[in-house]
């Protein structure tokens, strides 16, 4: 292509040896073009950030490109000097990353971090500096930036803070934008915000961006091309829509039919009594200590609903929304300050932890970070069977129930000797969820059960509990932050803000017509919302 | 920060410094008072020198006749008007015993904390940049040595080294006896004489800072924010200087105002092996002399001492790092 | 745990402090086989030079033999290191679990309290313990592992903080386990690590402690020690440099094998901190 700003041909990033593989990307090319966003997409450890890296020159020397060129300019990247790369980072390829909170200087205001880049390339002195950098804030919709120039990151959110990292990578009007999961750590509202600015970016400025993600909702919302990788290769290339609606390549074709899908799905009546009842429940927090004044936070605030036995609930909302404290609340890991909680007929607030104990075999839990949720210093089959052992089933007898159950979520039994380490992500949150059903319980909490884990992992997990969820005939509380997730879990969707519960109803309801103006919100910002009518 | 939020800032932590203070007298006092036998005999000292009136003068000192509590609020009520009784041996009130042995101890640790907190981060912050090379091991065997060395036995060999066997700096005291020197000849010759004491006392902190600052500095340069800089195109020196080096050595300064009591408690070692006339000095003589009541002033003093270091130190990072304000 | 110990093993440093302190406990054990008789005894004349062939490290101004203080001064350096660390990992370890497991205020106040110890001049209060309880080994154990516990509780506290919000704790009690069941079974294994590293470190700080303390008068007057060595031969120093260098060079190397040893249980731990800055 002639209009090429970047061409990236046959290159190679080497692994350290004793890796799973001898190279972190392999034999890759593509080009950029002037205003066009080309999104890389692939799972964790398919090398996408690494091609984004090499470009930048940013490669740690542990992973050295040893093969292949990068063409910019007419020089090859690859080739340049640590000065001329230097020279050329910030000024004509810029880069925001995944991680805002982390991603700028805690004691440096952040117009001096904006200021920084414009000194590092020779432009204008500090007073011009300073004055650009209000411009650049007003730009990319920072409030009051004649302020927030002067203030530290600590004082904006992660939205704002993206913001600011976009504002930085802009100031020398880069011809390259390469973004690394830009938004990856954001709520899905402030998802779409960022989503638009660099929309708008790419069509009034002509900057050709590099946009590195793994959610094919994002993609399906910002690219004009796509490339596909995996194992350090790229498997697929093409346009947005011949990728989406006519995948070529077997690896592409099962990570879109991954993806959950937005259904309408009308509620299966259930006609039985409620087994779990949440009356009003609140839970205010007191920030301060010893030496420094208290505040009140309202985590959740007179939440009340009704699950009825079989049922499942999603409960939806984005971070701080309360949706966990609300779960937590349930099995007592938190004590709410107020309200009632019922599980079969049975109130479980305000009794002591000794008279809930023979109560929480009822209520079992799964958890969110496959790292954090499984003893490190413990087997498997210990893990599964500490549950059963607690509640007075003798140990062997536990054990071969541990065995059973990792048949059961599609393990082998033999590995109940083996330490969680030794397990991939998906597979311990199978035993995580193993824990959780050796007590048999009813009603079963799941806080972002999925939401940790890759595309294609995270639709067989969701699968294997909707199975067992049918098996066991469980009554589930569903807590996610993905309202595809949800309407493909759920039989009705409860959306929290602000420690409310704003909105209950069926995915139907919710998703055809929405009566709070905040689940509008809610679903508009989903990523590729206008792709699922196109969707196979 | 704005003035309001410091000075509220500051209340809080006058408040804690306070209370600190507050603590040391308790914990001073109950250890008297938990003592085998009279506290008064325990205060006075096993030396036999005590006569009876100053057995009862003790004994009215501590209320010895009243409740513990009640016992308590006489000697807090002591200390707050800076009565801190009254040293048999040398016929003197330990306050003024202190207060005249004070200004040499505050010139020592102060000499030696400025030394061990500029050497410990250039040295920890050169050993960082230049981490895996010979540089970088130089610098760790350094801080292990003087990690491992005793303070006192440093002084030691300081003194037969540099005094006996190069005779190029004094071994002893803070002024060279018979000299009248008056002026800047005075301040040098003062120098002369602290330059060892320091160094030792000093050694020991700067390896521990150093230590510390490397594997901070490590820590920061693995940072998103230090990326964020590589990728604006900033060259390497301002990186270190400004983002990496601000950051990574403010735990350090921290932790270097939380030691400040050991530094101060190491002085007196150091003031014994240099006859350094401080405080700590005065606390040796007060252990020979089994002067208890001179060291328990001696031991408030420095707490005091330590507490307002600390303080600094606080101040100092509150100023530097925007994020001390909301913590409180 | 095989990664563990391959990693100490390579670990050059560790293996000479493993080395060091295994030479430090047999003088310990053997010292009536190694130096016998009282090594408070005159051996030999008074300052008999170093590298003589009765006393190779020399004798002191009162005739001790110096080989023979140092081989016996290693008793009560590993008796108060050991002693004093283990009272003070059970002081650090119980405050700092209940601060982190209850957080809250009873956190804030154990905290307050430890910072309160953190910040005094802690050499003095040990110096004021043992003068007013009369020294002995147990008054200078006990005096020493009051000063020494802050930075165990401080170090516990704070991986007991980060455990007890961790899922697999959570879930523990969601199963229905009990606290001691939590603290025992789920929290402690994992922070024991840390726990071990400070250990070892704070067996060198006692050391140190007990020596300068000795140094000062104030050993146990019925046990030899190295840092009452380094006192009695300090106003010496000028004509018998031995009495005082010897013993502090045993004291240095003690210390020093210490401090290699926790660094390497510490890098063999975590082994990515330490390759850290390759990248």
């Amino acid at each position: 292509m002639s209009d090429a700003l970047l061409t990236v041909d046959g290159l190679s990033v080497a692994l350290p040896r004793g890796g799973d593989r001898p190279h972190a990307v392999e034999d890759i090319s593509f080009t950029l073009a002037k205003g066009e966003i080309l999104c890389i997409v692939g799972e964790s450890g398919s090398g996408k950030s690494i091609s984004a890296s090499a470009i930048m020159g940013l490669l740690p020397k542990r992973l050295p490109a040893v093969k292949g060129s990068i063409t910019f300019g007419g020089h090859d990247l690859l080739k340049l000097s640590k000065e001329g790369m230097r020279a050329i980072r910030g000024k004509d390829i810029a880069m925001i990353f995944q991680e805002p909170m982390t991603a700028l200087n805690p004691i440096m205001p952040v117009g001096k971090q904006i200021a920084e880049v414009l000194e590092a390339h020779g432009e204008g002195n500090p007073a011009s500096r300073r004055v650009r950098a209000i411009e650049l804030l007003t730009e990319v919709g920072i409030p009051s930036p004649e302020q927030t120039v002067d203030a530290y990151p600590f004082r904006l959110s992660g939205g704002q803070r993206q913001r600011v990292m976009i504002a930085m990578a802009l100031a020398l009007k880069p011809s390259i934008l390469i973004c690394d999961e830009p938004t990856t750590a954001l709520d899905v509202t402030t998802q779409a915000q960022i989503l638009v600015l660099i929309r708008d970016l790419q069509q009034n400025q002509g900057t050709g961006i590099l946009f590195v993600t793994h959610d094919f909702g994002v993609v399906a919302e910002i690219a004009d091309r796509i490339a596909v990788m995996q194992h350090g290769k790229i498997v697929e290339l093409g346009t947005r829509d011949a990728v989406l609606d006519n995948p070529q390549h077997p690896y592409t074709r099962k990570l879109i039919d991954a993806v959950p899908r937005l259904a309408m799905r009308k509620k299966v009546t259930v006609n039985t009594p409620p087994l779990l009842q949440i009356d009003r429940v609140s839970k205010t927090y007191w920030r301060g200590g010893l030496f420094a004044k208290k505040t009140p936070v309202h985590a959740v605030k007179e939440a009340s609903l009704t699950l009825a036995r079989g049922e499942t609930l999603a409960l939806v909302g984005e971070s701080g929304s309360g949706k966990s404290t609300l779960a937590r609340c349930i099995v007592r890991l938190i004590e709410p300050t107020g309200g009632t909680i019922h599980v079969d007929g049975r109130e479980i607030t305000g009794i002591s932890q000794a008279e809930f104990k023979p109560l929480r075999r009822q209520i079992q839990m799964v958890f969110q970070d496959p790292f954090a949720s499984l003893n490190p210093r413990k087997r498997v089959g210990e893990i599964i069977a500490e549950g059963p052992v607690t509640h007075g089933m003798a140990r062997s007898e536990a054990m071969g129930k541990a065995k059973e159950l990792l048949a059961l979520v599609g393990l082998d039994p033999a590995s109940i000797s083996r330490f969680p380490h030794e397990f991939s992500g998906g597979q311990r949150q199978r035993i995580g969820l193993a824990r959780a059903l050796a007590l048999e319980p009813e009603l079963l909490i799941a806080d972002e059960p999925v939401s940790a884990l890759d595309v294609s992992v995270q639709a067989q997990v969701l699968k294997l509990i909707a199975d067992m969820k049918a098996r066991m005939n469980l009554t589930m509380l569903f807590i996610t932050h993905d309202l595809r997730v949800a309407s493909e879990i759920a039989d009705r969707i409860a959306v929290m803000r602000y420690g409310e519960i704003v909105e209950m109803g069926t995915p139907m309801a919710i998703f055809g017509s929405p009566q709070h103006a905040y689940t509008r919100a809610l679903i508009d910002a989903i990523p590729g919302v206008g792709w699922e009518g196109t969707r196979r | 920060m704005t003035l309001s939020a410091f000075f509220g800032f500051l209340g809080r932590r006058l408040l804690k410094a306070f209370a600190v203070v507050l603590g040391v007298i308790i914990v001073a006092f109950f250890i008297v008072r938990m003592a085998p036998g009279d506290p008064a005999s325990v205060i006075a000292g096993q030396s036999g020198a005590a006569d009876a009136q100053f057995m009862a003068q003790l004994r009215q000192q501590f209320g010895l006749d009243q409740p513990v509590l009640v016992q308590l609020w006489i000697y807090l009520k002591g200390i707050a008007s800076l009565d801190f009784g009254f040293s048999h041996r040398v016929q003197r009130s330990v306050l003024s015993l202190i207060a005249e042995r004070l200004p040499a101890t505050v010139l020592l640790t102060s000499a030696a904390f400025i030394f061990s907190l500029a050497a410990g981060i250039s040295l920890g912050a050169v050993a960082a940049r230049r981490v895996g090379t010979v540089t970088d091991s130089a610098v760790t065997v350094l801080a292990l040595t003087f990690y491992a060395t005793p303070i006192f036995w440093v002084g030691l060999i300081f003194i037969l080294v540099f005094s006996v066997w190069l005779n190029w700096l004094p071994a002893l005291g803070m002024f060279s006896i018979g000299q009248d020197y008056t002026g800047l000849t005075a301040v040098l010759d003062v120098a002369k004489h602290l330059i060892l004491p320091a160094l030792t006392l000093g050694l020991f902190y700067m390896a521990l800072y150093a230590r510390l600052t490397r594997s901070s500095m490590l820590e920061v340069a693995s940072q998103d924010f230090v990326r964020t800089a590589r990728a604006k195109g900033l060259p390497e020196g301002p990186i270190l200087r400004r983002h990496v080096l601000r950051n990574a050595i403010l735990p350090v300064i921290g932790f270097a105002g939380v030691q400040a009591g050991q530094i101060v408690g190491g002085s007196i070692l150091v003031e014994t092996v240099f006859s350094w006339p401080g405080v700590g000095r005065l606390a040796f003589e007060a252990l020979l002399a089994r002067d208890y009541n001179l060291l328990l002033g001696v031991f408030i003093v420095t707490s005091a001492m330590a507490v307002i270091i600390n303080l600094i130190t606080d101040i100092v990072i509150a100023l530097v790092d925007p994020r001390i304000e909301v913590e409180g | 745990m095989s990664g563990f110990w391959k990693r100490f093993a390579s670990n050059k440093g560790a293996v000479i402090g493993c080395f060091i302190f295994a030479v430090v406990v047999l003088l310990a054990i053997f010292a009536p086989l190694i130096a016998p008789g009282d090594p408070w005894r005159m051996a030999g004349p008074p300052r008999t030079d170093a590298f003589d062939p009765e006393h190779w490290m020399g004798t002191d101004m009162l005739g001790r033999d110096v080989w023979a203080t140092i081989v016996h001064g290693a008793r009560v350096s590993l008796i108060v290191g050991g002693g004093a660390t283990l009272a003070a990992l059970l002081i650090g370890v119980t405050l700092g679990a209940v601060a982190g497991y209850c957080g809250g205020w009873i956190d804030d106040v154990l905290m307050r309290f430890t910072e309160f110890f953190q910040s005094i001049p802690s050499f003095i209060l040990a110096l004021l313990i043992v003068a007013i309880f009369q020294p002995s080994v147990g008054s200078i154990v006990t005096a020493v592992a009051i000063v020494s516990w802050p930075p165990v509780a401080r170090v516990v506290r704070a991986e007991f903080l980060s455990l007890r919000s961790r899922e697999f704790v959570q879930a523990a009690v969601v199963l229905g386990q009990g606290t001691t069941q939590i603290i025992f079974g789920q929290i402690l294994p994992n922070a024991l690590s840390p726990i071990v590293v400070l250990s070892s470190f704070m067996v060198a700080t006692a050391i140190l402690l007990e020596a300068a303390l000795s140094f000062l008068g104030l050993g146990d007057p019925n046990v030899m020690s190295w840092g009452f060595m380094i006192g009695s031969g300090r106003s010496t120093i000028r004509i018998a440099w031995w009495t005082s260098v010897f013993p502090g060079v045993a004291l240095f190397l003690t210390v020093l094998s210490l401090n290699l040893i926790g660094e390497g249980i510490s890098d063999a731990l975590n082994p990515r901190l330490h390759d850290r800055g390759e990248a």
